[in-house]
């Protein structure tokens, strides 16, 4: 069968574990946001759209929190005011922070199944285009992976938010 | 058929006629002719740069933090620094909030230059110097008061990052800056606002004994249940403000009231920053002898009660204090009054101003 259970073992990071059932992922995203940082909300909408496209694609989304002071409290009223939610990690001991070397918030790791790295960045340009996305990049890069085509953007720049680490 | 085409060339001689007499006199346009032909429009490109700052926020004689309004300093040319700083808001005595900050204030400071003066803009993205407080994100400025290219000149500022760019001041008037980096919403409601005073270049028609800056903003906060407040996006989007300031803090001048004297003509330039909502700007106890909409004398109102302030507007208002007395200013859209919209005028003193 094709059926599994992924448990994010999330001891270390002092509340429940996340727990995704359902069909073996061709990937998950690994969405790195800031509860006090604004700039996630540019993208929100694109975010949106993954929320509904990826799992039938079979990606995986994660919201992880990196930052030093992150708390279960600050993270909900981040998602209540943003207007949607992931599921989420309070990475308090920056294991994923360093595993991925993430340098900002937003910023997006789509890892395969077998834990590579296919895209980093942002999640898309609409930043830069003054609110117009010009390239979707996770979206095109989950296109793709899901897919089983080689991702053709595999890294792209961004702005964002620092990332302010634990230790 | 001879009498109607007659007809129809005395209707279009008439028309013509009334077309070139607005030309003459410049109706439709500025009544004391095209003054646009001095405008500037646009400035050099602006520069980014990655060299450390250090002491004050703000810096520049142009300066100052309301209700205070500095004297528009006696040069044409302007040097401005107003740097973005994260720190906490004191909103009362028991409630604070991390914000984001021009020049170390909320609202930032005043600027106060003269029509067609130049401005020399600096600002520095220094909330790399707190970490503690909030993590270190991108900014920029928007200043209403500027005829330049946004997408130069209030491109997003990283961390440590310092933008300079130069813009003139066109027209007369008050008016609002702010960030513009997205969201858009929630920088403004973290702090990130200010107001720019342009006088009129031979200054004001009228001569006024005092003056103050009145700077209106809601602030939409939510307290968690570890006691923190934070500021609260989604309750901005619904228009539902915890508080309501004039001059950054609910009921601020109600504990520090302007002070005026019985007979005395005052100046108030209010500006209302919103960022969702609209103000109804009244002073009780008196009528507006003036009133500039935007701050530009040649959008006169006389003998008015209330003004109407859509978010990002202004106006100066100015009136005489009838006699002694405590005068009360409003936001009289009274839920933002019940959430800290109002002030005192406090002319209660026996000393009358000498006429």
């Amino acid at each position: 069968m094709n059926r599994f259970l992924v448990i994010f073992t999330a001891s270390f990071l002092g509340m429940a574990p996340v727990v995704f059932a359902g069909a073996a992922p061709k990937g998950t995203v690994y969405f790195f946001l800031g509860s006090l940082c604004p700039c996630t909300d540019a993208h929100k909408h694109s975010i949106m759209e993954l929320m509904s496209l990826a799992p039938k694609k079979g990606i995986k989304l994660v919201a992880v929190f990196p930052n030093k002071g992150e708390s279960g409290e600050l993270v909900e009223h981040f998602f209540k005011g943003i207007g949607f939610k992931l599921p989420y990690i309070i990475d308090s001991t920056n294991r994923l922070v360093k595993k991925y070397d993430a340098q900002k918030t937003p910023q997006v790791f789509l890892v395969d199944d077998k834990g590579r790295v296919v895209y980093s960045g942002p999640i898309d340009d609409s930043v830069e285009n003054l609110g117009q996305i010009k390239n979707a990049y996770l979206k095109n890069a989950v296109l793709e992976l899901a897919e089983g085509r080689p991702v053709s953007v595999p890294r792209a720049e961004g702005s964002g938010c620092w990332i302010v680490r634990n230790r | 058929m001879k009498r109607f085409n007659l007809k129809a060339e005395v209707l279009a001689m008439s028309i013509l006629f009334i077309v070139w007499a607005f030309a003459l006199t410049g109706c439709g346009g500025s009544a004391s002719g095209d003054d646009t032909k001095n405008m500037v429009y646009g400035s050099p490109e602006s520069k980014l740069s990655m060299v450390p700052v250090s002491g004050p926020l703000y810096e520049g004689p142009a300066l100052s933090i309301a209700p205070e309004v500095k004297p528009a300093p006696n040069a044409t040319e302007h040097r401005v620094r107003i740097d973005v700083s994260h720190s906490e808001v004191l909103v009362n005595d028991t409630i604070k909030f991390t914000g984001w900050v021009f020049g170390g204030a909320y609202p930032g400071p005043v600027l106060h230059v003269r029509q067609g003066d130049k401005v020399y803009f600096k600002m520095t993205n220094r909330s790399n110097e707190t970490v503690g407080i909030s993590p270190p994100s991108p900014h920029s400025i928007d200043f209403h008061a500027a005829m330049v290219n946004p997408k130069d000149k209030y491109r997003e500022v990283i961390p440590g990052a310092t933008i300079e760019f130069e813009w003139t001041a066109n027209y007369p008037g008050v008016y609002m800056y702010h960030c513009g980096s997205p969201a858009i919403l929630q920088h403004m409601i973290y702090g990130m606002v200010g107001m720019t005073i342009v006088e009129p270049k031979d200054g004001y028609p009228t001569k006024v004994d005092r003056e103050y800056a009145l700077f209106q903003s809601e602030l939409y906060l939510s307290r968690l249940k570890s006691g923190m407040y934070v500021t609260d996006m989604a309750t901005a989007k619904k228009k539902d403000p915890m508080f309501v300031c004039f001059n950054g803090q609910p009921f601020r001048h109600v504990k520090e009231p302007l002070k005026a004297k019985a007979g005395e003509r005052v100046r108030l330039y209010v500006l209302n920053a919103g960022p969702c909502g609209t103000s109804s700007f009244h002073v009780v106890g008196t009528l507006f002898d003036r009133v500039w909409m935007e701050g530009h004398p040649q959008n006169e109102m006389r003998g008015v009660a209330t003004v109407m302030l859509p978010s990002s507007g202004a106006a100066i208002v100015e009136f005489i204090v009838p006699e002694k007395g405590i005068y009360t200013f409003v936001d009289h859209e009274f839920a933002d009054v019940e959430a800290g919209a109002a002030g005192l005028i406090d002319a209660s003193g026996d000393e009358v101003a000498m006429k």
